[in-house]
């Protein structure tokens, strides 16, 4: 478990509940500051400004994922922001490819590697 | 005045579209106009005395004679004074489709029988074409839409899926860590996982009713009963949120013939559709049943609520404007309804509110 100075600030956007619930707990108890939230919208521009990693889904209602990640990129260039989605498609990887400050991470999620993949995007 | 009468006769010969062939009792033909020459390749002279079974393709080339001998015995016949749709063969062999029809006359004493006969070569392949575009056509369509079933179905089952899973490595995680972690640390994701079990469940449900066709199990059903009962299960859900459910039903509004089980599914989505558009109160839910004319009746179920917004296609497979509707309901209601024969639709109104009509014979007809 990392050291309080050592917390990752994560931020969770997802609008299925048990997904996003399961991750920000995962998370949680290997000692990040994790906050989580429904939809895009609701996501306050001060917690972005202070997020080292967001964590989004694609498919959301009003907002998808790779708009957010943009807005997120524009308000925090130096936040890593990793994409989630169940619906893997040729477009999606394209945009993602478009974009380096961009992961991309299939649904379901295996916790161990994304745990992995969060140490590895978090700052120094 | 003969010669002007035959001038004419030759004229009408000369200029119709259709074959016009003449046979004697034996089959032999005596007449082959301009048209006929065309349509079969063959010059009148060709023709002419010669056996009207030459234009004829098997099996009816080696049935003709046993035809005519028939009728001349019987008297019954299969062709004179109807149309019918056949094949003939041009000189050069090509079998094509006709329709023939065939007049019996006297000349003194001598019998005749004339034939009209149309080839419909271009009509049906036009008739072929267009069937092989409708085909496609169709095809497409269902391609298009097994795309987005396909594409919506690994969205909706993906994302409980992934839910499940993340649940259950929760779990895990927190077991393999501490075994003496307190269970209620481990009641919550064990609750979200029969949750998301259940949802998917429902998910799988709606699909399968989609994909089902609607047949329908009829019975005769007393439609305000229905309606009381459903108003019965909504009233509480409805008052908890502080929104007002009536009931009116039109003294004139008969018995119905229709699937008693289906029909409650289709106005309960709308109950159901109108209660959670209003989601807070105050606000007014409205189911009203009228007779209207030629033996049918209408429901409609009016809601106070922010209405629908313009772009949204409500009957469209997976349209929603719920964050958590699966857009399956009324695709399910419409097939229903139309599978009743009768339809289903929306009015908006200003400045807010909705209207969704069904309107269904008062004697469905099972398919």
């Amino acid at each position: 478990m990392p050291s309080p100075c050592n917390t990752i600030r994560i931020v969770v956007v997802d609008d299925d509940m048990s997904f996003r619930s399961g991750l920000a707990a995962n998370l949680a108890d290997d000692g990040h500051a994790v906050s989580e939230y429904g939809y895009p919208q609701d996501v306050p521009p001060d917690v972005v400004r202070t997020a080292d990693i967001v964590l989004t889904d694609y498919q959301m209602a009003a907002i998808n994922g790779l708009t957010f990640a943009d807005s997120v990129h524009a308000l925090r260039p130096q936040a890593a922001i990793v994409l989630t989605t169940a619906y893997w498609t040729v477009e999606i990887e394209t945009a993602v490819a478009a974009r380096p400050f961009l992961q991309l991470c299939r649904k379901p999620v295996d916790y161990d590697e994304l745990h992995q993949l969060v140490h590895e995007l978090a700052p120094n | 005045m003969l010669q002007l009468n035959e001038i004419r006769w030759q004229a009408i010969l000369d200029t119709a579209r259709d074959a016009i062939i003449c046979i004697d009792r034996a089959g032999n033909v005596s007449l082959f106009n301009r048209a006929a020459e065309e349509i079969f390749g063959y010059t009148a002279d060709d023709v002419i005395g010669k056996n009207v079974r030459m234009l004829m393709p098997e099996p009816y080339r080696a049935e003709h004679d046993g035809y005519l001998s028939s009728y001349h015995t019987t008297g019954v016949s299969r062709a004179i004074g109807r149309i019918r749709e056949l094949q003939a063969q041009r000189k050069g062999g090509e079998i094509f489709p006709i329709e023939l029809s065939v007049s019996e006359a006297r000349a003194g004493d001598q019998l005749l029988y004339s034939a009209i006969i149309r080839d419909t070569s271009e009509r049906r392949a036009m008739e072929i074409d267009l069937a092989d575009a409708r085909r496609v056509a169709e095809q497409r369509e269902r391609l298009a839409d097994i795309g987005a079933i396909t594409a919506r179905i690994v969205h909706d089952l993906g994302n409980p899926l992934a839910g499940l899973s993340m649940q259950a490595q929760l779990i895990h995680r927190r077991v393999s860590r501490d075994p003496e972690r307190p269970s209620r640390d481990l009641a919550a994701p064990a609750e979200r996982i029969v949750a998301e079990v259940r949802r998917l469940d429902g998910l799988i449900k709606d699909f399968l009713d989609f994909a089902r066709q609607q047949r329908l199990d009829l019975c005769t059903i007393e439609l305000p009963s229905i309606l009381q009962r459903l108003w019965d299960l909504w009233q509480p859900v409805a008052a908890a949120r502080d929104i007002t459910l009536e009931l009116a039903i039109a003294p004139d509004v008969p018995p119905l013939t229709a699937d008693e089980d289906k029909l409650r599914r289709v106005l309960d989505n709308l109950v159901k559709n109108a209660v959670e558009a209003i989601d807070r109160g105050p606000g007014r839910v409205e189911v009203r049943a009228r007779g209207i004319a030629a033996n049918r009746i209408r429901i409609d179920v009016s809601d106070s609520g922010p209405g629908i917004p313009e772009s949204v296609e409500m009957f469209r497979l997976f349209e929603t404007t719920k964050r958590d509707g699966s857009g399956l309901g009324l695709s399910i209601a419409k097939q229903i309804v139309l599978a009743h024969g009768g339809l289903i639709g929306f009015e908006r109104h200003q400045p807010h509110g909705t209207t969704f009509y069904v309107e269904l014979p008062v004697r469905a007809v099972a398919v």
